[in-house]
């Protein structure tokens, strides 16, 4: 019972917040015009004169997301953000090289057991990082946030997961993630470019301005983003994580 | 509204001041976390939500790790700043 408690509280407060951030106080779920905390930022910017359709044949790009800087940083920005996600993989990248090599090779460096407040609270603070994290990650053209904050909430979950358990995710998963995330992110480019005319154009349909189905592009774009950012984050923490220790070698 | 950015402000400058200050490396990252902290309540008192999103998570949550892991395979007599 008393390890069963911790589990079912925490999944209690998960299943809440869950639910806080897809319904909201005051309007009527996720799928009807809705964006539970969404809401209240993007309500503010989408009011005006009648909402805007966005659809095929909508002009102008901002239309697409409620949140303007949203609209600048994946629309007119798009191939901007691209080489932006490649500068944090080359810097990441960077940084495993200037540590490469001192590594330990074979066992994992030994670590101190984290302290009972670490362990205990971890599971806790981790879900709720996961679930804001995801939840500012999809609603990036609706609210402030999206998937730089959103990928870097989600690397935080993951490098207390880390720190808590004392288990590194492996490198080859971390690599893997990564390097579907990038992919991805071309592939809906040339979707664009296949389908509209112009890289990292959206080939589908939206719904009124402020709705969560308004920039169905900007959701996934954003979701590649938040994956490649938390991978790339996650990866970094780790390799300096598993750095030789110099200390080692002075003790018998 | 002024008042309350200004409250911020103080342990942010006090802050800032002691990192580079304070001779213990450890106490310098935990009080670079905390000054990262009250940037981030101050951007949100700004109405820069997402940079204040940004700012917790990065400047006060990873960073801070990245420093801490760093800190830890620091020789012992490193840890200590030295003003000459």
């Amino acid at each position: 019972m008393t390890r069963l408690l911790p589990a079912l509280v925490s999944l209690a407060v998960v299943v809440l917040l869950g639910a806080l951030l897809l319904t909201g106080p005051t309007r009527d779920g996720l799928f009807r015009g809705s964006s539970g905390l969404g809401d209240t930022f993007s309500r503010r910017d989408a009011r005006g004169p009648a909402p805007d359709r966005v659809g095929p044949g909508s002009r102008g790009l901002e239309n697409a997301s409620a949140n303007t800087v949203t609209a600048i940083v994946l629309d007119y920005r798009g191939f901007d953000t691209l080489g932006e996600v490649t500068v944090l993989f080359a810097a990441v990248a960077g940084a495993g090289l200037a540590l490469f090599g001192r590594r330990r090779r074979g066992q994992a460096p030994p670590r101190r057991r984290a302290s009972l407040i670490l362990t205990t609270a971890a599971p806790f603070v981790v879900l709720f990082l996961f679930v804001v994290g995801l939840a500012v990650a999809l609603h990036g053209h609706l609210t402030p946030g999206g998937g730089f904050p959103g990928g870097a909430l989600l690397a935080a979950g993951l490098v207390l997961l880390m720190s808590s358990t004392g288990h590194e995710p492996s490198a080859r998963r971390l690599h893997l993630l990564e390097g579907l995330a990038g992919f991805s992110f071309v592939t809906v480019g040339v979707a664009g470019l296949v389908w509209k005319g112009s890289f990292l154009a959206h080939f589908t349909g939206g719904g009124a301005l402020g709705d969560f189905w308004s920039a169905p592009v900007t959701i996934l774009l954003y979701l590649i983003i938040a994956l490649k950012v938390s991978s790339e984050l996650t990866g970094a923490v780790r390799t300096l994580a598993l750095v030789e220790d110099p200390t080692d070698k002075e003790a018998p | 509204m002024i008042a309350l950015i200004l409250l911020v402000c103080i342990p942010l400058v006090v802050g800032a001041v002691a990192v580079v200050t304070v001779r213990d490396l450890l106490s310098a990252i935990l009080i670079e976390g905390v000054v990262s902290l009250a940037a981030a309540v101050l951007f949100l008192l700004l109405g820069a939500l997402d940079v204040a999103i940004t700012q917790a998570v990065v400047g006060c949550g990873l960073t801070s790790a990245v420093f801490l892991y760093s800190w830890r395979r620091l020789p012992e007599k490193a840890r200590e700043v030295t003003h000459d």
